[in-house]
């Protein structure tokens, strides 16, 4: 690969004889270009590996040494690359080393094989200024630049003039051209700091959020649907919103990355920590009928882990899944530590029926900013009164004393089911009755296939249970007094279901008799006491969605309660029914159970896979749920979730850890595949090459986000600073910014690389802003654009940066300029995402999600370009065209095209030619510039307002002619699709 | 300002800017030989080979499309791909399950489902035998069923590989796993990897289209089944319809004139050229040739789309009706693409997914409208490429993303209205016309109750490895860098050549 040697030749790499040989200069492209394929993290042929020391000084199958450190002759290495046969000749079926390279490593054995850890793996050095022909450089990293300059014997190009300057700037920073007054205010201002006031004032301008937000929303993998076959939508813009504001503040990096990552787990963590933690609940959720979700929970899990290690250190963890890195020294297991950071997330993949909130767990968020304060009061509250509730319960389980109650028999009823499910309130319209009295003769004329193995008093589902089941059961009651009933699911395997859980199952209702001499007696349940939280959350929802009834709670509550493994079931799932009274039962006494499933996993059945059932006599179950406390517990709860539903707003998917009882064990994948784990439950940690995690810290997700700005941590610096050098100047300093490893490739200005790294963390302490500023302000930066022939020829990509850089608009720049140079630009910031005209037939009919693309009306269509609508299997089609992310996952870099189809949007689809009318409106009321007549002092406008200066004659030319043929709209349109509208 | 450097040295500029990609750029093409030394390897599986330098996909930036030479001589120019979205039965089309239909009725063994992962099917299902009649058709005696009788008088011409299976039961996954060789999105489609590998041989047209049209409900994955992934975008697939503007944004915005509109490109053209003079950026050099190119692009794709121009014996021959979306009209459009040098011509009609849940999801109902909707368009499309001397080096493929199951669905532990079966990953039947591949033969068996593979097993990442190959490729060398990997569209699992079905 050409990646090695093409550094080497822009480098210049000294002869072997010249100097020491350098590991990572020398030796590692060698091994990654032409050994580590096989002899790598990945395979090991013949027991022979290159990635870590060692091993490579270890014996291979051979049973010779690889490599001798200080001796060549006796390094097999040596041997095998200097082999005149074939069939011993390494690399195998390839091409012989050149002998550069074979004299490159003979030295390098002979110096001692001494190895070193891949440059961005140390941490940054500090870097001495360079010194270099004073009077150039306006700033310490222009000196750096100007330094690689003179060893080149290249000169720095001149300053770009003011329009050029301006336009370029006020792109980079805010997405947006300067308007004709701004430039007028530019050119007529002749202090000596005017540039520098013009960079403060696109700093802060709020165009500036927008404009970078869409870099880190690229990087959030931010889409406003779900994902996958359904692609419901989902409404995130808040986080939309929070990066815009936080990008606008100035957040510091590490808090404003330290909130996306972990804001849940801050020390009072605010409202807007709540909503930043949403970044890692922008992954994709399948919620396609018949679906494993654990599956895509897992890969939603998984896809954190790639996107933090991605975003924050460049470093491509997805490899590791399957097998250890095949470039980098990670271990497969070091992917499944960082995996156990986000594996104890509560969210579960799937749309939850009806019993929790679509994309649980979520955060009420208020539409209006002044309710965020009483929201999240509620909230909070919310959370309190159910933790409380379920330890209090979980405290009496566990203390009491259970006898258990042997089932002996038991049935499953689809029309008793069908009964209850037409009687609820949710049911009362027309179209559900017909179809649910379908249902119902149906079931009355079917037998039922169900069929229930007894042992050991449990009964165990080994038939077909119809949808919507009631089972029946009847229980040895041989106890004197009862006064409360447990009722357990175990999973099949309880020690592997930890972490390969098994199906869930809703059980939404509960009831029971007593049976005494051939009469029933019905039991009243006053409290259905839950193991979990889920079961609070969903059992009120119930009773809130059918039971608008008023009266005391606790015995509504009791009608809609049951118990609920959704979806998965990990641990042996209990609940326990506890009567008003304690009932006397007595000698001959049984009791009959009625267990209701007709809430649905998934679009599939939910009942209970088996059960059993115990009792107890302890009175304290009785004084639990007679306490006045849980009464106003509940009673409380629902008067939170009636007002939170009162405050229009939206439930915004965030990041919440889950309880201690529930915690999911991360165990190793074998080969990737989640079918197979094995070996121990593995801690969270971060790869063993990076420097360790703080000793006494908790290993949660909040250590991990602040371990990522620890002083020693190699890379976070480097690929921020590197970042934000790609957006300024097209290329990064490293040019794979997903891929700092040493598969990607080497700095251009390695020097000026740790230099800012160690500027941004240790002198501007990750301020955003600040770095951005002293780039543009550089002399580096205001360079002009144009490039002579022989720097063409010489550096044509401008890695050396002789001059200033010519970048293309990003797709939403290309609009959103269109849009403000027809006067239509609406500059309403956040809310809601908008649809602004697109095609018919772009966004995919799904038979079962019944929402559309409607083209808004009115200024809604001319929003900032951020706020679209971005459905992910069907985007916005002119971005896709530009380049712009799909959102699928994390994109690190947008790569520029040049196409055909992009000619096709900019001429065609209809905002441009609306903008192009808008604009032909706006020249015609331009007035007559001096020396100018009146159709040149049109075209000058329209240039300004397009293309930020005035036309030059020649360029005047043309466009005067198209005037007089075509007219303003023909010479607006052509305006916007000049090479110079569209770059930067 | 003098000008820095001239149209003269443009040319030169590209050749620059050729060794200068905007991604990592690659050595030439590694020793002599290759080709016959890959051939040998491969057809063997040997393991990979050290030390080969990668193929080297640069390209002039203007024309991002322009024709590269495969890595051997392949024995196919271009793919026409027919996905049957929702997944055909396998059982009432081609695989006859003799066995299976006199169980029909039992109740299902307890292996089919103990442990399995199965999309709706609960509790104990009963076996579901073929719904339709089978025979054998042709000189081949290849087993087919009632449904399909235009498609049988091509059965000679096709290869049916019976032994096709997936790791994946849910149609989005299922899909993306056909047809970007991995179940999750973001990743690049088999034409953007084809198109990326060997360019197009029509500029004028995107060298990689996609025609969908609906039959009943639909099921999909979207636009991430023909995206490019990592891949750049211009090797994405292009949407295009045969109903309204074929391409987005072909069409002029309605008051603006083609006369008029070239006045509007001179000027531009002539402004940018002013610009290159001035800054150099070679860059501007390709949208020259790009906007050029758009200004082609709108006659020749809005010739290529209308069908109108076709006499009406072969509308009829096709079922096709001007003015419609259908799969007829699409299949007429792939052959008028094909024959314009369109690389990879991806067709989709959805509305296989044949649980027995509502009407048109019944095998008695749902299925025989879609055989009713495809059977003629898909065999006309046949005739014609053979007729045109196409067929010889296109490959044809049909087929859905997973099979369906010899059990009979009864969702909910229901019997359902209409009859159907569910999800299955085990098995399905997927067929291939034309280049370089035998025809009138089977692949591959399933066992007699059509639930495992019996013989030949076939992963998705074998048609994928099996197709590269056709087309000039050694799956595990038609790389792109991404996430620290050199990624393939076979993924990281070993893959196999079906050499047996090749001619």
């Amino acid at each position: 690969m050409l990646a090695a040697a093409g550094a080497a030749a822009f480098w210049g790499r000294p002869d072997a004889s010249q100097r020491r040989v350098d590991f990572n200069r020398d030796i590692r492209p060698i091994f990654n270009s032409q050994c580590m394929s096989c002899h790598g993290g990945v395979k090991q042929a013949s027991n022979v590996s290159f990635s870590y020391r060692d091993q490579a000084l270890g014996k291979g199958k051979s049973g010779r040494p690889v490599i001798v450190p200080g001796n060549p002759r006796a390094s097999e290495l040596m041997a095998r690359v200097t082999s005149g046969d074939p069939e011993i000749r390494m690399p195998l079926h390839g091409a012989p080393l050149p002998q550069a390279q074979i004299d490159l490593l003979r030295q390098w054995i002979k110096e001692g094989a001494e190895w070193e850890n891949y440059w961005a793996f140390v941490p940054p050095k500090p870097q001495a200024l360079p010194k270099v022909r004073e009077g150039w450089a306006r700033q310490p990293l222009d000196r750096f630049i100007l330094a690689r300059l003179e060893k080149e014997k290249l000169a720095p190009s001149p300053e770009a003039d003011k329009a050029e300057l301006l336009r370029r700037v006020s792109l980079d920073l805010t997405g947006l051209p300067p308007t004709p007054q701004e430039q007028a205010a530019f050119l007529a201002d002749t202090s000596k700091d005017a540039y520098e006031k013009q960079v403060d004032r696109l700093l802060a301008s709020p165009r500036y959020g927008e404009r970078w937000a869409s870099l880190w929303l690229d990087l959030a993998r931010y889409g406003d649907t779900k994902g996958f076959e359904k692609d419901h939508s989902r409404p995130v813009w808040p986080y939309r919103d929070w990066v815009i504001e936080a990008l606008n503040k100035n957040l510091p990096y590490d808090q404003f990355v330290t909130k996306q990552i972990a804001g849940d787990l801050l020390p009072n963590a605010s409202f807007e920590d709540k909503i930043a933690s949403a970044f890692h609940r922008q992954t994709a959720a399948n919620d396609e009928g018949g679906t494993d979700n654990e599956e895509f929970r897992l890969l939603a899990v998984m896809d954190r882990v790639s996107t933090t290690w991605s975003v924050l250190n460049g470093v491509s963890m997805n490899c590791v899944q399957c097998h250890s890195h095949p470039y980098d020294p990670i271990r497969h297991t070091d992917y499944y530590k960082s995996l156990a950071f986000f594996n104890t997330a509560r969210d579960a993949d799937i749309a939850f029926d009806k019993s929790l909130t679509d994309d649980w767990p979520v955060l009420q968020v208020p539409s209006d900013k002044a309710l965020y304060g009483e929201a999240d009061r509620l909230q909070r509250e919310a959370e309190m009164l159910r933790n409380r509730i379920v330890d209090a319960s979980r405290q009496a389980e566990s203390r009491a004393a259970w006898k258990s109650l042997p089932i002996k028999s038991i049935t499953a009823n689809a029309v008793l089911a069908l009964e209850r499910v037409l009687a609820l309130p949710e049911n009362q319209n027309e179209k559900r009755q017909r179809q649910l009295r379908a249902d119902l003769a149906k079931a009355k004329t079917q037998t039922v296939r169900a069929a229930f193995r007894l042992q050991g008093g449990m009964a165990e589902q080994t038939g077909t249970v119809p949808m919507n089941s009631v089972f029946e059961i009847t229980l040895a009651a041989d106890m004197p007094q009862l006064a409360a009933l447990r009722l357990e699911v175990p999973p099949a395997d309880p020690v592997k279901a930890r972490h390969s859980p098994e199906k869930g199952f809703v059980a939404n209702r509960i009831d029971a008799w007593v049976v005494r001499d051939g009469k029933s007696e019905k039991i009243a349940f006053r409290l259905i006491a839950p193991d979990s939280m889920i079961d609070v959350e969903g059992n009120l929802r119930r009773m809130m969605r059918n039971a608008a009834r008023p009266g005391p709670v606790m015995p509504r509550l009791a009608e809609t309660s049951g118990f609920q493994a959704d979806p998965i079931l990990s641990r042996t799932k209990w609940v326990v029914a506890v009567p008003e009274e304690p009932l006397k039962l007595g000698a001959g006494a049984s009791l009959k159970l009625q267990l209701t499933h007709s809430e649905l996993i998934n679009a599939a059945s939910s009942s209970v896979p088996r059960l059993r059932v115990s009792a107890s006599s302890d009175p304290r179950w009785t004084a639990l749920a007679g306490s006045p406390q849980i009464e106003q517990q509940y009673a409380r709860l629902e008067q939170i979730e009636l007002r939170l539903k009162a405050i229009p707003g939206v439930a915004l998917p965030v990041m919440v850890e889950q309880a201690a009882y529930d915690r999911r064990p991360t165990l190793e994948f074998e080969r990737g595949s989640f079918l197979t784990k094995i070996g121990p439950d593995l801690g969270a940690d971060t790869p063993s090459l990076f420097p360790k995690l703080p000793a006494n810290a908790p290993r949660n997700r909040l250590t991990l986000a602040r371990w990522f700005f620890a002083p020693d941590q190699p890379l976070t610096a480097r690929v921020t600073v590197n970042r934000a050098w790609e957006q300024l100047f097209g290329t990064g300093l490293v040019e794979t910014l997903e891929d700092f490893g040493s598969a990607g490739e080497l700095p251009s200005h390695p020097e000026l690389l740790d230099w800012l790294a160690l500027h941004f963390q240790n002198d501007l302490h990750w301020n955003m802003k600040a770095l951005i500023r002293e780039i543009v302000i550089s002399a580096t930066y205001r360079q002009t654009g144009r490039a002579t022939a022989m720097l063409t020829e010489k550096d044509p990509r401008n890695r050396l940066l002789a001059h200033g850089p010519q970048q293309r608009l990003t797709a939403e720049m290309v609009r959103d300029q269109a849009l403000q140079a027809g006067g239509l630009l609406n500059e309403k910031m956040g809310g809601p995402p908008v649809m602004p005209e697109q095609p018919d037939g772009v966004w995919n009919v799904e038979a079962n999600n019944p929402e559309r693309w409607k083209n808004v009306t009115g200024p809604e269509r001319y929003r900032r370009s951020v706020y679209t609508f971005i459905k992910r299997t069907a985007t916005y089609p002119s971005f896709v065209t530009f380049d712009a992310a799909d959102r699928q996952l994390s994109t690190p870099r947008r790569i520029p095209t040049n196409t055909p189809l992009q000619a096709l949007v900019t001429l065609n689809d209809p905002v441009y030619h609306q903008a192009a009318e808008g604009l032909a409106v706006r020249m015609a009321k331009a007035p007559q510039a001096p020396g100018r007549d009146a159709i040149d002092s049109r075209l000058d406008y329209a240039a300004r307002q397009v293309l930020s200066r005035n036309l030059s004659a020649a360029e005047t030319a043309p466009l005067r002619k198209l005037y007089q043929s075509a007219g303003p709209t023909a010479v607006a349109s052509a305006l916007l699709n000049l090479d110079a509208a569209l770059t930067r | 300002m003098k000008p820095v450097a001239d149209m003269k040295n443009i040319h030169q500029l590209d050749l620059a800017q050729i060794q200068a990609q905007t991604r990592r750029h690659f050595l030439g093409w590694g020793t002599g030989g290759l080709g016959a030394f890959f051939l040998n390897s491969t057809l063997a599986n040997a393991a990979p080979a050290g030390g080969h330098a990668p193929l080297d996909f640069a390209r002039n930036p203007a024309t991002p499309l322009s024709v590269l030479p495969p890595q051997f001589a392949g024995k196919i120019k271009r793919v026409i791909y027919l996905h049957m979205g929702g997944a055909p039965s396998q059982l009432e089309l081609f695989d006859y399950k003799p066995t299976l239909a006199r169980f029909h009725g039992h109740d299902c063994p307890e292996s089919f489902i103990k442990g399995k992962r199965l999309a709706f099917i609960q509790g104990i299902p009963k076996l579901l035998g073929p719904m339709f009649p089978f025979h054998r058709a042709g000189k081949s005696g290849t087993w087919i069923s009632d449904r399909l009788p235009h498609l049988e008088r091509a059965i000679d011409d096709l290869c049916v590989i019976k032994s096709m299976k997936t790791d994946q039961f849910n149609h989005a996954p299922a899909q993306l796993l056909v047809h970007t060789g991995d179940a999750r999105t973001g990743y690049a489609s088999l034409g953007s990897w084809v198109t990326y590998g060997l360019g197009s041989e029509n500029q004028n047209l995107p060298g990689f289209i996609v025609l969908i049209s609906n039959g009943g409900t639909t099921a999909n994955a979207g636009k991430p089944l023909w995206g490019s992934g990592f891949l750049p975008s211009v090797y994405q697939g292009v949407a295009c319809r045969s109903a309204g503007e074929p391409v987005l944004y072909l069409d002029n915005p309605k008051s603006v004139s083609r006369a008029e509109r070239r006045k509007v490109l001179d000027a531009v053209d002539e402004i940018n050229r002013q610009t290159y003079q001035q800054f150099g950026n070679p860059e501007t050099v390709t949208r020259i040739a790009q906007y050029e190119m758009a200004f082609r692009m709108q006659l020749e794709a809005s010739d290529a789309m209308d069908i109108r121009r076709e006499p009406k014996a072969v509308l009829e021959r096709y079922g096709a009706e001007p003015g419609k979306t259908s799969y007829a009209n699409n299949c007429l459009v792939a052959r008028r693409l094909a024959e314009r040098g369109v690389r990879y011509i991806q067709l989709y009609h959805w509305g296989w997914d044949s649980h027995g849940t509502p009407t048109d999801e019944g095998l008695n109902v749902g299925l025989v409208g879609r055989c009713r909707d495809t059977d003629k368009a898909t065999a006309a499309l046949l005739a014609d490429l053979k007729a045109r001397g196409l067929l010889e080096d296109t490959l044809v493929v049909w087929g859905g993303e997973f099979g369906r199951t010899p059990m009979w669905e009864n969702r909910g532990g229901q019997e359902m209205e209409f009859i159907g079966r569910d999800h299955h990953p085990n098995c399905f039947t997927i067929w291939m016309a034309g280049g370089g591949i035998k025809h009138g033969i089977s692949y591959g068996e399933t066992d007699d109750m059509g639930y495992e593979i019996a013989r030949n097993p076939v992963e998705v990442r074998d048609l994928h490895a099996t197709m590269l190959y056709l087309l000039g490729f050694d799956y595990r060398r038609l790389n792109y860098p991404y996430q620290g990997l050199d990624q393939k569209l076979t993924g990281v699992k070993p893959a196999r050549i079906v050499s047996e079905i090749l001619a």
